[in-house]
């Protein structure tokens, strides 16, 4: 069923509630131009759509609107040698932290961030097998996120995908050290994992202000049944981005440091030197629902030399550098 | 100056004490001086020396892995550390993760063999002495006895590609050393098993999972003919169940050995925890806990966490070298009761006590 809402003798909106919960096709606007062909975009695109898509919130008690009218149109998605499905997201700017969240997200600050390309999905048990990569998750299922999973094993998994694909790795996995020029995979850095999740939303969660939304959004504790789901369920963020909101927690490149926003610098920000905890973002299947805002961080052990590392909460998807065409200025 | 009678025999009875005091001071010097221990290294804190002493009178011996001269081999040694012999010497091949026969005829272990992609792990056998060695499974590993020493259980490795995390492994198959024939067992999905063992009775196997069969990580018992399984409560990892069947042995968390009594009946089995034999801190951990064949004892590994490598292999991981990690020996019946049998540091781990029948049996 379509609900039409006639905005001038020129604009409509074709409202359609099953096209609404698919990706990228929350709304979809429909002009009529004079010789009576009609075109479909999505809404974001220009002032007069956001104007209109503004109005058709109100008139349906919306609260998302203004979360969203920051949010820019939905990025595009590559496909990898390996088949996966990539967002490339732009170079952009944002306000990283949060006023009300707990101490370690303030102060809210500035950060600007280089264009990368993260992976649409958090990475599943299935892309680990293709790999010949043992993973100890607890829930198995192709599809299901890998979990279990140690910051160390993460980028491991990181650098053999990268060879796999003909790709310079990124991490001297000894140490740990990424080198952030070459063409590999990596984790995000915790920036841009917030830049990614936030897609141009300011409220708490990349849905809106409110968390009774979230189980449209995301595999949590009031939802999951105690256990994790196959990837890409759920609505995806406005970037089309799925699961950064729950699921597993997933690792970030940077070590934990609760002080470090008020010591960060605001141009791709890559965390402490070094820590003994790292960074985790996005809350998880056994997380309350503010442990799944987008400023929410947590400082976990990375299990380094722990064999027996067994958080099967812990997660990871993995990010590119953007190519050079493609990276743009940092405002 | 004369004294009371009572006078002289106090002191004579602080001569006496003070003379203990020095032989036991002779003594412990002594002992710290064994052979087959690096000269000039000491007991670590916490250690009773003394503890050699009864050892000396244990029959059985100790094989264990070591990385000495650039690669892994297999030593045996007297359950004091002392007279230590390489039964493998083999420089092209490392060797790792023995466990005796409980007849102490036999020794099976690991090979990791080849390099670069060809490089593969598997199981052999050879005589207590290192001699008539064979391959009996390619690309396998975590090998157990069964009680009347004519089986092996081992685990099939989950990849063709080598890896050196003990849990990647898919299935449990049953060796017979007498037909050479490799029998599966019926549970099909047994998944990411490590540190085997078969109870004495041959009705159980234990085994640790890490990330399978429905589990994060836990200690199992599985039926040996069946496919009910059952998760022990013991947290932690690396069982060994003891001689008679009725206790376990494991690594309650890093710091500590654990000792549980097990109950198994048809359709259930559970452990009931007792108490840590030893308890360690950071930074030494305690791993590869191994009962005696007489239950006396406990020889487990000690060593800390790498400090020159961030990342990488865990030490406590067959084939993961570890520089300091010494090979102990406690007393089952106490607490904190141990003492270090291996001293140069030379990544000694997984021992595995041998019976020696002169000993004059079980």
């Amino acid at each position: 069923m379509n609900w039409i809402f006639r905005i001038s003798p020129r604009i409509i909106i074709l409202f359609n509630p099953v096209i609404l919960s698919k990706e990228y096709r929350m709304c979809a606007l429909q002009t009529r131009r004079p010789n009576g062909h009609s075109i479909s975009k999505t809404v974001f695109e220009t002032t007069l759509r956001l104007s209109a898509f503004a109005a058709l919130a109100l008139l349906l008690g919306c609260d998302q609107s203004a979360n969203r009218t920051a949010a820019a149109k939905a990025p595009p998605v590559i496909k990898t040698k390996s088949g996966t499905e990539m967002v490339l997201l732009p170079a952009g700017e944002f306000a990283m932290g949060s006023r009300s969240g707990n101490a370690d997200e303030a102060p809210v600050h500035k950060v600007s961030v280089s264009a990368f390309l993260m992976d649409r999905c958090e990475v599943t048990q299935e892309q680990y097998e293709k790999l010949e990569l043992p993973h100890p998750s607890h829930f198995r299922a192709p599809s299901n996120p890998v979990e279990m999973i140690g910051w160390g094993q993460a980028i491991a998994f990181c650098n053999a995908r990268s060879r796999a694909e003909g790709l310079r790795a990124c991490y001297n996995e000894e140490t740990g050290t990424c080198d952030f020029d070459a063409d590999g995979y990596r984790l995000p850095t915790e920036a841009e994992w917030e830049y990614a999740c936030r897609a141009g939303t300011t409220q708490d969660y990349s849905f809106g202000g409110d968390p009774r939304s979230a189980g449209q959004y995301a595999w949590f504790d009031e939802n999951a049944a105690r256990q994790t789901h196959p990837v890409g369920q759920k609505k995806p963020n406005p970037w089309g981005l799925y699961d950064l909101h729950g699921n597993v927690a997933e690792w970030c490149n940077d070590p934990y440091d609760k002080d470090y926003y008020s010591a960060s610098p605001s141009r791709n920000p890559r965390g402490p030197r070094e820590g003994t905890r790292y960074a985790l973002r996005g809350g998880a299947w056994n997380s309350k629902v503010k442990g799944l805002r987008s400023s929410a961080r947590i400082g976990e052990t990375p299990g380094f030399q722990d064999a027996c590392f067994a958080r099967d909460a812990i997660g990871f998807r993995c990010t590119r550098s953007a190519p050079d065409e493609t990276k743009g200025k940092i405002p | 100056m004369n004294m009371s009678p009572q006078g002289v025999e106090q002191i004579r009875a602080a001569e006496r004490s003070a003379c203990s005091r020095f032989a036991a001071a002779v003594l412990t010097a002594a002992l710290l001086a064994l052979p087959g221990q690096a000269a000039g290294t000491a007991q670590p804190a916490g250690a009773t020396p003394l503890l050699l002493q009864e050892l000396k009178t244990c029959p059985h011996k100790i094989v264990f892995e070591t990385f000495r001269d650039g690669n892994w081999e297999i030593y045996i040694m007297n359950a004091d550390g002392s007279n230590p012999v390489n039964l493998t010497r083999t420089p092209d091949a490392d060797e790792f993760y023995p466990k005796a026969s409980p007849d102490g005829s036999k020794i099976c272990f690991v090979v990791d063999e080849g390099k670069g992609a060809a490089k593969a792990r598997n199981l052999y056998l050879m005589n207590l002495d290192g001699t008539q060695r064979s391959k009996i499974a390619d690309n396998a590993r975590e090998p157990c006895w069964s009680a009347d020493s004519q089986s092996v259980a081992y685990l099939p490795a989950e990849f063709k590609k080598w890896d050196a995390m003990d849990y990647v492994t898919k299935g449990l198959v049953i060796y017979d050393l007498k037909t050479g024939a490799h029998r599966p067992h019926p549970n099909p999905n047994i998944h990411h098993l490590y540190c085997l063992n078969w109870t004495p009775d041959g009705k159980w196997f234990v085994a640790t999972v890490h990330g399978g069969m429905g589990f994060s990580h836990a200690i199992l018992a599985l039926e040996s003919e069946g496919e009910k399984v059952f998760d022990l409560g013991l947290g932690g990892c690396r069982p060994d169940v003891s001689p008679d069947g009725k206790r376990v042995i494991w690594g309650h968390g890093d710091f500590s050995v654990g000792l549980a009594s097990l109950d198994f009946r048809p359709g259930s089995a559970k452990a009931t925890f007792l108490h840590n034999v030893v308890e360690s801190k950071e930074p030494n951990e305690t791993y590869h806990a191994d009962w005696s064949p007489d239950s006396k004892y406990i020889a487990f590994t000690r060593g800390a966490k790498r400090k020159d490598r961030k990342m990488g292999l865990a030490p406590e991981i067959p084939g993961s070298d570890a520089p300091g990690w010494d090979i102990c020996v406690a007393d089952a019946a106490a607490t904190n009761r141990w003492v270090a049998i291996t001293l140069d540091g030379n990544s000694n781990k997984e021992p595995d006590w041998v019976f020696v029948k002169s000993a004059g049996g079980k």
